[in-house]
Protein backbone atom coordinates (compact mmCIF):
# COMPACT_ATOMS: atom_id res chain seq x y z
CA UNK A 1 0.00 0.00 0.00
CA UNK A 2 2.80 2.37 0.94
CA UNK A 3 4.40 1.58 -2.41
CA UNK A 4 1.40 2.98 -4.23
CA UNK A 5 1.44 6.10 -2.11
CA UNK A 6 5.11 6.59 -2.93
CA UNK A 7 4.47 6.09 -6.63
CA UNK A 8 1.57 8.52 -6.61
CA UNK A 9 3.66 11.03 -4.69
CA UNK A 10 6.42 10.86 -7.31
CA UNK A 11 3.96 11.05 -10.15
CA UNK A 12 2.16 14.03 -8.68
CA UNK A 13 5.46 15.78 -8.07
CA UNK A 14 6.44 15.25 -11.71
CA UNK A 15 3.07 16.67 -12.79
CA UNK A 16 3.39 19.66 -10.48
CA UNK A 17 6.95 20.31 -11.62
CA UNK A 18 5.74 20.37 -15.20
CA UNK A 19 2.84 22.66 -14.32
CA UNK A 20 5.08 25.16 -12.56
CA UNK A 21 7.67 24.93 -15.33
CA UNK A 22 5.14 26.51 -17.69
CA UNK A 23 4.61 29.42 -15.30
CA UNK A 24 8.36 29.71 -14.80
CA UNK A 25 8.85 29.87 -18.53
CA UNK A 26 6.27 32.61 -18.97
CA UNK A 27 7.74 34.60 -16.09
CA UNK A 28 11.30 34.17 -17.35
CA UNK A 29 10.40 35.14 -20.89
CA UNK A 30 8.46 38.08 -19.52
CA UNK A 31 11.36 39.47 -17.53
CA UNK A 32 13.79 38.82 -20.39
CA UNK A 33 11.57 40.91 -22.66
CA UNK A 34 11.17 43.67 -20.02
CA UNK A 35 7.58 42.96 -19.13
CA UNK A 36 6.06 41.43 -16.06
CA UNK A 37 4.49 38.21 -17.30
CA UNK A 38 1.66 36.53 -15.41
CA UNK A 39 1.26 38.25 -12.05
CA UNK A 40 -2.42 38.30 -11.19
CA UNK A 41 -3.41 34.75 -10.27
CA UNK A 42 -2.21 33.64 -6.87
CA UNK A 43 0.95 34.93 -5.26
CA UNK A 44 3.03 36.64 -8.00
CA UNK A 45 1.14 34.64 -10.61
CA UNK A 46 2.25 31.32 -9.20
CA UNK A 47 -1.13 29.64 -9.66
CA UNK A 48 -1.30 30.61 -13.33
CA UNK A 49 -0.77 26.96 -14.31
CA UNK A 50 -3.84 25.86 -12.36
CA UNK A 51 -5.92 28.65 -13.88
CA UNK A 52 -4.74 27.73 -17.36
CA UNK A 53 -5.55 24.08 -16.81
CA UNK A 54 -9.00 24.90 -15.47
CA UNK A 55 -9.70 27.21 -18.41
CA UNK A 56 -8.55 24.69 -20.99
CA UNK A 57 -10.54 21.89 -19.41
CA UNK A 58 -13.72 23.96 -19.62
CA UNK A 59 -13.32 24.68 -23.34
CA UNK A 60 -15.12 22.92 -26.15
CA UNK A 61 -13.51 19.88 -27.77
CA UNK A 62 -13.56 20.76 -31.44
CA UNK A 63 -13.70 17.70 -33.68
CA UNK A 64 -12.58 18.58 -37.22
CA UNK A 65 -15.07 17.32 -39.80
CA UNK A 66 -12.91 15.12 -41.99
CA UNK A 67 -10.58 14.05 -39.25
CA UNK A 68 -9.80 10.49 -38.30
CA UNK A 69 -11.48 10.62 -34.89
CA UNK A 70 -9.80 7.65 -33.23
CA UNK A 71 -6.33 8.70 -34.30
CA UNK A 72 -7.08 12.27 -33.33
CA UNK A 73 -7.85 11.19 -29.78
CA UNK A 74 -5.17 8.54 -29.53
CA UNK A 75 -2.19 10.60 -30.65
CA UNK A 76 -2.05 13.12 -27.78
CA UNK A 77 -2.53 10.24 -25.36
CA UNK A 78 0.37 8.42 -26.96
CA UNK A 79 2.70 11.35 -26.72
CA UNK A 80 1.73 12.04 -23.10
CA UNK A 81 2.16 8.41 -22.17
CA UNK A 82 5.61 8.24 -23.72
CA UNK A 83 6.66 11.43 -21.97
CA UNK A 84 5.48 10.15 -18.59
CA UNK A 85 6.90 6.66 -18.96
CA UNK A 86 10.34 8.16 -19.56
CA UNK A 87 10.33 9.11 -15.89
CA UNK A 88 9.77 5.58 -14.63
CA UNK A 89 13.46 4.72 -14.22
CA UNK A 90 14.75 8.11 -13.12
CA UNK A 91 16.34 7.89 -9.67
CA UNK A 92 15.51 10.98 -7.64
CA UNK A 93 17.60 9.74 -4.70
CA UNK A 94 19.26 6.41 -3.84
CA UNK A 95 16.47 3.84 -4.04
CA UNK A 96 13.85 6.46 -4.80
CA UNK A 97 12.75 5.44 -8.27
CA UNK A 98 9.44 4.31 -9.63
CA UNK A 99 11.20 1.10 -10.56
CA UNK A 100 14.83 0.13 -10.28
CA UNK A 101 15.94 -2.00 -13.20
CA UNK A 102 19.28 -2.80 -14.78
CA UNK A 103 17.92 -2.05 -18.26
CA UNK A 104 16.13 1.14 -17.28
CA UNK A 105 17.92 3.45 -19.66
CA UNK A 106 17.05 1.16 -22.56
CA UNK A 107 13.36 1.42 -21.74
CA UNK A 108 13.71 5.18 -21.45
CA UNK A 109 15.23 5.36 -24.94
CA UNK A 110 12.46 3.20 -26.33
CA UNK A 111 9.76 5.32 -24.73
CA UNK A 112 11.24 8.57 -25.96
CA UNK A 113 11.10 7.18 -29.51
CA UNK A 114 7.43 6.26 -29.15
CA UNK A 115 6.69 9.96 -28.70
CA UNK A 116 7.36 10.51 -32.41
CA UNK A 117 4.26 8.50 -33.28
CA UNK A 118 2.13 10.97 -31.36
CA UNK A 119 3.15 13.93 -33.48
CA UNK A 120 3.13 11.94 -36.72
CA UNK A 121 -0.38 10.57 -36.23
CA UNK A 122 -1.64 13.92 -34.94
CA UNK A 123 -0.60 15.64 -38.14
CA UNK A 124 -2.00 12.92 -40.33
CA UNK A 125 -5.34 12.55 -38.61
CA UNK A 126 -6.35 16.20 -38.37
CA UNK A 127 -6.87 16.69 -42.12
CA UNK A 128 -5.30 20.11 -42.27
CA UNK A 129 -2.45 21.20 -44.50
CA UNK A 130 -0.63 22.93 -41.68
CA UNK A 131 -0.87 19.89 -39.45
CA UNK A 132 0.42 17.59 -42.16
CA UNK A 133 3.37 19.80 -43.03
CA UNK A 134 4.15 20.36 -39.36
CA UNK A 135 4.07 16.67 -38.57
CA UNK A 136 6.29 15.83 -41.56
CA UNK A 137 8.82 18.36 -40.37
CA UNK A 138 8.63 17.31 -36.76
CA UNK A 139 8.96 13.61 -37.61
CA UNK A 140 12.06 14.19 -39.71
CA UNK A 141 13.57 16.44 -37.05
CA UNK A 142 12.72 14.20 -34.11
CA UNK A 143 14.06 10.98 -35.62
CA UNK A 144 17.24 12.65 -36.81
CA UNK A 145 18.02 14.16 -33.46
CA UNK A 146 16.96 11.03 -31.65
CA UNK A 147 19.64 9.20 -33.60
CA UNK A 148 22.17 11.66 -32.26
CA UNK A 149 20.96 11.51 -28.68
CA UNK A 150 20.86 7.72 -28.71
CA UNK A 151 24.44 7.53 -29.95
CA UNK A 152 25.51 9.83 -27.15
CA UNK A 153 23.67 7.76 -24.55
CA UNK A 154 25.42 4.67 -25.97
CA UNK A 155 28.79 6.36 -25.56
CA UNK A 156 27.92 7.18 -21.95
CA UNK A 157 26.99 3.52 -21.48
CA UNK A 158 30.40 2.62 -22.87
CA UNK A 159 32.13 4.66 -20.19
CA UNK A 160 29.96 3.48 -17.31
CA UNK A 161 29.17 -0.03 -18.52
CA UNK A 162 25.65 0.00 -17.13
CA UNK A 163 22.12 0.97 -18.03
CA UNK A 164 20.98 1.59 -14.49
CA UNK A 165 20.73 5.32 -13.93
CA UNK A 166 21.40 5.03 -10.18
CA UNK A 167 24.84 3.70 -10.99
CA UNK A 168 25.62 6.72 -13.12
CA UNK A 169 25.23 8.88 -10.06
CA UNK A 170 27.48 6.62 -8.00
CA UNK A 171 30.13 6.48 -10.73
CA UNK A 172 30.24 10.21 -11.13
CA UNK A 173 31.02 10.91 -7.50
CA UNK A 174 34.71 11.08 -8.37
CA UNK A 175 34.36 13.08 -11.57
CA UNK A 176 31.51 14.29 -13.72
CA UNK A 177 31.32 12.62 -17.09
CA UNK A 178 30.87 16.06 -18.62
CA UNK A 179 34.54 16.78 -17.93
CA UNK A 180 36.15 14.27 -20.31
CA UNK A 181 33.13 14.42 -22.61
CA UNK A 182 32.68 18.18 -22.55
CA UNK A 183 32.26 18.66 -26.33
CA UNK A 184 29.79 15.82 -26.38
CA UNK A 185 27.77 17.30 -23.54
CA UNK A 186 27.47 20.54 -25.50
CA UNK A 187 26.25 18.58 -28.51
CA UNK A 188 23.89 16.70 -26.23
CA UNK A 189 22.37 19.94 -25.03
CA UNK A 190 21.83 21.19 -28.58
CA UNK A 191 20.32 17.85 -29.48
CA UNK A 192 17.99 18.04 -26.48
CA UNK A 193 16.73 21.47 -27.50
CA UNK A 194 16.05 20.16 -31.01
CA UNK A 195 14.46 16.98 -29.73
CA UNK A 196 11.98 18.96 -27.65
CA UNK A 197 11.40 21.27 -30.66
CA UNK A 198 12.14 24.27 -28.48
CA UNK A 199 12.43 27.72 -30.00
CA UNK A 200 15.72 28.08 -31.78
CA UNK A 201 14.80 24.82 -33.51
CA UNK A 202 11.01 25.07 -33.44
CA UNK A 203 10.41 24.96 -37.18
CA UNK A 204 7.88 22.30 -36.33
CA UNK A 205 5.45 24.95 -35.14
CA UNK A 206 6.82 28.08 -36.73
CA UNK A 207 3.89 30.43 -36.23
CA UNK A 208 4.49 32.46 -39.36
CA UNK A 209 4.61 29.44 -41.68
CA UNK A 210 2.64 26.62 -40.06
CA UNK A 211 0.09 27.97 -37.64
CA UNK A 212 0.84 25.67 -34.76
CA UNK A 213 2.36 22.68 -36.50
CA UNK A 214 0.77 19.35 -35.71
CA UNK A 215 -1.32 20.95 -32.94
CA UNK A 216 -3.23 23.27 -35.27
CA UNK A 217 -6.54 21.41 -35.11
CA UNK A 218 -6.34 20.55 -31.44
CA UNK A 219 -8.29 22.29 -28.75
CA UNK A 220 -8.99 22.08 -25.02
CA UNK A 221 -7.87 18.91 -23.23
CA UNK A 222 -6.27 17.30 -26.29
CA UNK A 223 -4.07 20.36 -26.60
CA UNK A 224 -3.35 20.15 -22.87
CA UNK A 225 -2.03 16.63 -23.37
CA UNK A 226 0.37 17.78 -26.09
CA UNK A 227 1.43 20.74 -24.02
CA UNK A 228 2.03 18.59 -20.95
CA UNK A 229 3.98 16.02 -22.94
CA UNK A 230 6.21 18.71 -24.44
CA UNK A 231 7.08 20.18 -21.07
CA UNK A 232 7.42 16.77 -19.43
CA UNK A 233 9.92 15.65 -22.02
CA UNK A 234 11.76 18.95 -21.69
CA UNK A 235 12.06 18.55 -17.94
CA UNK A 236 12.98 14.91 -18.38
CA UNK A 237 15.74 15.67 -20.83
CA UNK A 238 17.18 18.36 -18.58
CA UNK A 239 17.18 15.88 -15.69
CA UNK A 240 18.83 13.30 -17.93
CA UNK A 241 21.46 15.86 -18.92
CA UNK A 242 22.38 16.40 -15.30
CA UNK A 243 22.26 12.64 -14.74
CA UNK A 244 24.48 11.61 -17.62
CA UNK A 245 27.00 14.41 -17.82
CA UNK A 246 26.84 16.56 -14.71
CA UNK A 247 26.91 14.12 -11.85
CA UNK A 248 23.22 13.70 -11.15
CA UNK A 249 23.02 13.99 -7.42
CA UNK A 250 20.32 13.17 -4.95
CA UNK A 251 17.14 14.97 -4.05
CA UNK A 252 17.66 18.71 -3.80
CA UNK A 253 20.92 18.71 -5.74
CA UNK A 254 19.40 16.86 -8.68
CA UNK A 255 16.44 19.21 -8.63
CA UNK A 256 18.70 22.26 -8.71
CA UNK A 257 20.77 20.92 -11.59
CA UNK A 258 17.68 19.92 -13.56
CA UNK A 259 16.15 23.34 -12.94
CA UNK A 260 19.31 25.01 -14.15
CA UNK A 261 19.14 23.12 -17.43
CA UNK A 262 15.43 23.73 -17.74
CA UNK A 263 16.15 27.43 -17.28
CA UNK A 264 18.73 27.24 -20.07
CA UNK A 265 16.00 26.14 -22.48
CA UNK A 266 14.06 29.32 -21.72
CA UNK A 267 17.16 31.44 -21.88
CA UNK A 268 17.96 30.06 -25.32
CA UNK A 269 14.37 30.69 -26.36
CA UNK A 270 14.52 34.31 -25.31
CA UNK A 271 17.91 34.90 -26.90
CA UNK A 272 18.19 33.22 -30.27
CA UNK A 273 16.22 33.62 -33.51
CA UNK A 274 14.82 30.61 -35.34
CA UNK A 275 17.17 28.50 -37.47
CA UNK A 276 16.21 27.65 -41.03
CA UNK A 277 14.86 24.11 -41.34
CA UNK A 278 17.31 22.70 -43.86
CA UNK A 279 20.20 24.15 -41.87
CA UNK A 280 18.87 22.41 -38.80
CA UNK A 281 18.74 19.05 -40.55
CA UNK A 282 22.12 19.76 -42.08
CA UNK A 283 23.56 20.37 -38.62
CA UNK A 284 22.33 16.98 -37.46
CA UNK A 285 23.27 14.84 -40.44
CA UNK A 286 26.40 16.46 -41.78
CA UNK A 287 27.98 17.95 -38.67
CA UNK A 288 26.96 16.02 -35.57
CA UNK A 289 26.47 12.53 -36.91
CA UNK A 290 29.92 12.10 -38.56
CA UNK A 291 31.46 13.57 -35.42
CA UNK A 292 29.65 11.01 -33.32
CA UNK A 293 30.77 8.20 -35.64
CA UNK A 294 34.31 9.37 -35.08
CA UNK A 295 33.76 9.43 -31.32
CA UNK A 296 32.17 5.97 -31.41
CA UNK A 297 35.36 4.67 -32.97
CA UNK A 298 37.75 6.80 -30.94
CA UNK A 299 36.41 6.26 -27.44
CA UNK A 300 36.46 2.42 -27.42
CA UNK A 301 39.93 2.48 -29.01
CA UNK A 302 41.17 4.91 -26.39
CA UNK A 303 39.71 2.81 -23.61
CA UNK A 304 41.23 -0.37 -25.02
CA UNK A 305 44.58 1.33 -25.51
CA UNK A 306 44.72 2.56 -21.93
CA UNK A 307 43.72 -0.82 -20.52
CA UNK A 308 46.17 -2.67 -22.79
CA UNK A 309 48.94 -0.34 -21.79
CA UNK A 310 48.33 -1.23 -18.17
CA UNK A 311 48.66 -4.93 -18.94
CA UNK A 312 51.67 -4.61 -21.24
CA UNK A 313 53.67 -2.17 -19.20
CA UNK A 314 52.70 -2.78 -15.59
CA UNK A 315 55.08 -0.11 -14.38
CA UNK A 316 53.35 2.65 -16.28
CA UNK B 1 5.13 -1.14 -9.30
CA UNK B 2 6.17 -0.39 -12.83
CA UNK B 3 3.09 -2.05 -14.27
CA UNK B 4 0.94 0.20 -12.09
CA UNK B 5 2.73 3.24 -13.43
CA UNK B 6 2.35 1.85 -16.93
CA UNK B 7 -1.41 1.93 -16.46
CA UNK B 8 -1.40 5.20 -14.56
CA UNK B 9 0.16 7.26 -17.35
CA UNK B 10 -2.56 6.70 -19.97
CA UNK B 11 -5.21 6.79 -17.26
CA UNK B 12 -4.30 10.39 -16.49
CA UNK B 13 -4.75 11.27 -20.15
CA UNK B 14 -8.11 9.51 -20.33
CA UNK B 15 -9.32 11.14 -17.12
CA UNK B 16 -8.34 14.60 -18.35
CA UNK B 17 -10.20 14.10 -21.61
CA UNK B 18 -13.24 12.63 -19.86
CA UNK B 19 -13.37 15.58 -17.46
CA UNK B 20 -13.25 17.93 -20.40
CA UNK B 21 -15.96 15.97 -22.23
CA UNK B 22 -18.25 16.14 -19.20
CA UNK B 23 -17.65 19.78 -18.29
CA UNK B 24 -17.44 21.54 -21.63
CA UNK B 25 -20.29 23.04 -23.62
CA UNK B 26 -20.69 22.29 -27.30
CA UNK B 27 -21.60 24.60 -30.13
CA UNK B 28 -20.27 23.13 -33.37
CA UNK B 29 -20.81 24.75 -36.76
CA UNK B 30 -19.27 24.32 -40.20
CA UNK B 31 -16.67 27.08 -40.03
CA UNK B 32 -15.47 25.99 -36.63
CA UNK B 33 -15.18 22.33 -37.47
CA UNK B 34 -13.61 22.72 -40.90
CA UNK B 35 -9.87 22.52 -41.40
CA UNK B 36 -8.04 25.65 -40.29
CA UNK B 37 -7.58 28.13 -43.13
CA UNK B 38 -7.05 31.83 -43.44
CA UNK B 39 -10.19 33.55 -44.64
CA UNK B 40 -11.84 30.84 -46.74
CA UNK B 41 -13.44 27.47 -46.24
CA UNK B 42 -11.19 24.65 -47.25
CA UNK B 43 -13.20 21.96 -49.00
CA UNK B 44 -10.40 19.84 -50.40
CA UNK B 45 -9.01 16.73 -48.93
CA UNK B 46 -6.01 18.28 -47.25
CA UNK B 47 -3.86 15.19 -47.16
CA UNK B 48 -1.69 16.37 -49.98
CA UNK B 49 1.59 14.98 -51.24
CA UNK B 50 4.72 15.95 -49.40
CA UNK B 51 8.33 16.37 -50.37
CA UNK B 52 10.14 13.10 -51.02
CA UNK B 53 13.24 14.25 -49.17
CA UNK B 54 11.41 13.79 -45.86
CA UNK B 55 10.73 10.21 -46.79
CA UNK B 56 14.37 9.80 -47.76
CA UNK B 57 15.40 11.18 -44.39
CA UNK B 58 13.20 8.60 -42.68
CA UNK B 59 14.71 5.82 -44.78
CA UNK B 60 18.24 6.96 -44.00
CA UNK B 61 17.29 6.92 -40.36
CA UNK B 62 16.71 3.17 -40.51
CA UNK B 63 20.27 1.90 -41.17
CA UNK B 64 21.71 4.25 -38.59
CA UNK B 65 19.19 3.19 -36.01
CA UNK B 66 20.07 -0.42 -36.77
CA UNK B 67 23.71 0.51 -36.42
CA UNK B 68 22.96 1.82 -32.96
CA UNK B 69 21.19 -1.34 -31.92
CA UNK B 70 24.08 -3.44 -33.18
CA UNK B 71 26.54 -1.26 -31.27
CA UNK B 72 24.61 -1.76 -28.06
CA UNK B 73 25.91 -5.26 -27.19
CA UNK B 74 29.50 -4.15 -27.68
CA UNK B 75 28.97 -1.06 -25.60
CA UNK B 76 27.57 -3.08 -22.71
CA UNK B 77 30.42 -5.61 -22.74
CA UNK B 78 33.35 -3.44 -23.78
CA UNK B 79 35.48 -4.57 -20.84
CA UNK B 80 35.26 -8.27 -21.71
CA UNK B 81 35.42 -8.14 -25.51
CA UNK B 82 39.05 -7.26 -25.95
CA UNK B 83 40.83 -6.51 -29.17
CA UNK B 84 38.68 -8.82 -31.32
CA UNK B 85 35.48 -7.06 -30.37
CA UNK B 86 37.05 -3.66 -30.85
CA UNK B 87 38.30 -4.56 -34.33
CA UNK B 88 34.85 -5.87 -35.28
CA UNK B 89 33.21 -2.67 -34.04
CA UNK B 90 35.65 -0.48 -35.92
CA UNK B 91 35.33 -2.46 -39.15
CA UNK B 92 31.54 -2.29 -38.89
CA UNK B 93 31.57 1.43 -38.23
CA UNK B 94 34.06 2.07 -41.05
CA UNK B 95 31.76 0.34 -43.53
CA UNK B 96 28.92 2.54 -42.38
CA UNK B 97 31.06 5.64 -42.63
CA UNK B 98 31.94 4.77 -46.22
CA UNK B 99 28.26 4.40 -47.05
CA UNK B 100 27.55 7.66 -45.28
CA UNK B 101 30.20 9.51 -47.28
CA UNK B 102 28.63 8.14 -50.46
CA UNK B 103 25.22 9.38 -49.33
CA UNK B 104 26.52 12.81 -48.53
CA UNK B 105 28.13 13.03 -51.95
CA UNK B 106 24.91 11.91 -53.57
CA UNK B 107 23.21 14.87 -51.96
CA UNK B 108 20.59 12.69 -50.31
CA UNK B 109 20.80 14.74 -47.14
CA UNK B 110 19.89 18.03 -48.82
CA UNK B 111 16.35 19.18 -48.16
CA UNK B 112 16.28 21.34 -51.26
CA UNK B 113 13.47 21.20 -53.77
CA UNK B 114 15.48 20.64 -56.93
CA UNK B 115 16.84 17.31 -55.89
CA UNK B 116 18.87 15.72 -58.67
CA UNK B 117 20.45 12.33 -57.99
CA UNK B 118 23.86 13.13 -59.38
CA UNK B 119 27.11 11.84 -57.97
CA UNK B 120 29.64 14.56 -57.43
CA UNK B 121 33.33 13.59 -57.77
CA UNK B 122 34.47 12.25 -54.44
CA UNK B 123 36.83 14.51 -52.55
CA UNK B 124 39.78 12.29 -51.77
CA UNK B 125 42.35 15.01 -51.24
CA UNK B 126 42.73 17.18 -48.18
CA UNK B 127 44.26 20.17 -50.00
CA UNK B 128 44.87 21.20 -53.58
CA UNK B 129 48.39 21.42 -54.86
Amino acid sequence: MLNFVELLLMFVSVLLAVAFLTVAERKTLGYMQRRVGPNAVGYYGMLMAMADAAKLLLKEMVMPTHADKLMLIMSPMMSLMSAFLCWSFMPFAPGTTMSDHSYGLMFTLAMSSVGVFGTLLAGWSANSKYSLLGSMRSTAQLISYELMLTTMVLLCMLLTGTMNLSKYVELQESMWMGVPLFPMSMMWFMGCVAECARPPFDNVEAESELVSGHMTEYSSSMFVLFFLSEYTSMLFLSTLTSMLFFGGGTGMMLGMKANMFAFTYMWVRATLPRVRYDKLMHMCWVMFLPLLFGLAMFLPSLMYFMDAMVYTYPTM
Amino acid sequence: MFTFFFYLAPMVAVVLMLMNYLMSNENPYVEKNGPFECGFTSYHQSRSAFNVSFMLMAMLFLPFDLEMSSMLPYVMSAYTNGLYGLMMLIMFLLQLVMAFVYEMNLGALNLTRNYTPMIKPLKHYLYKK
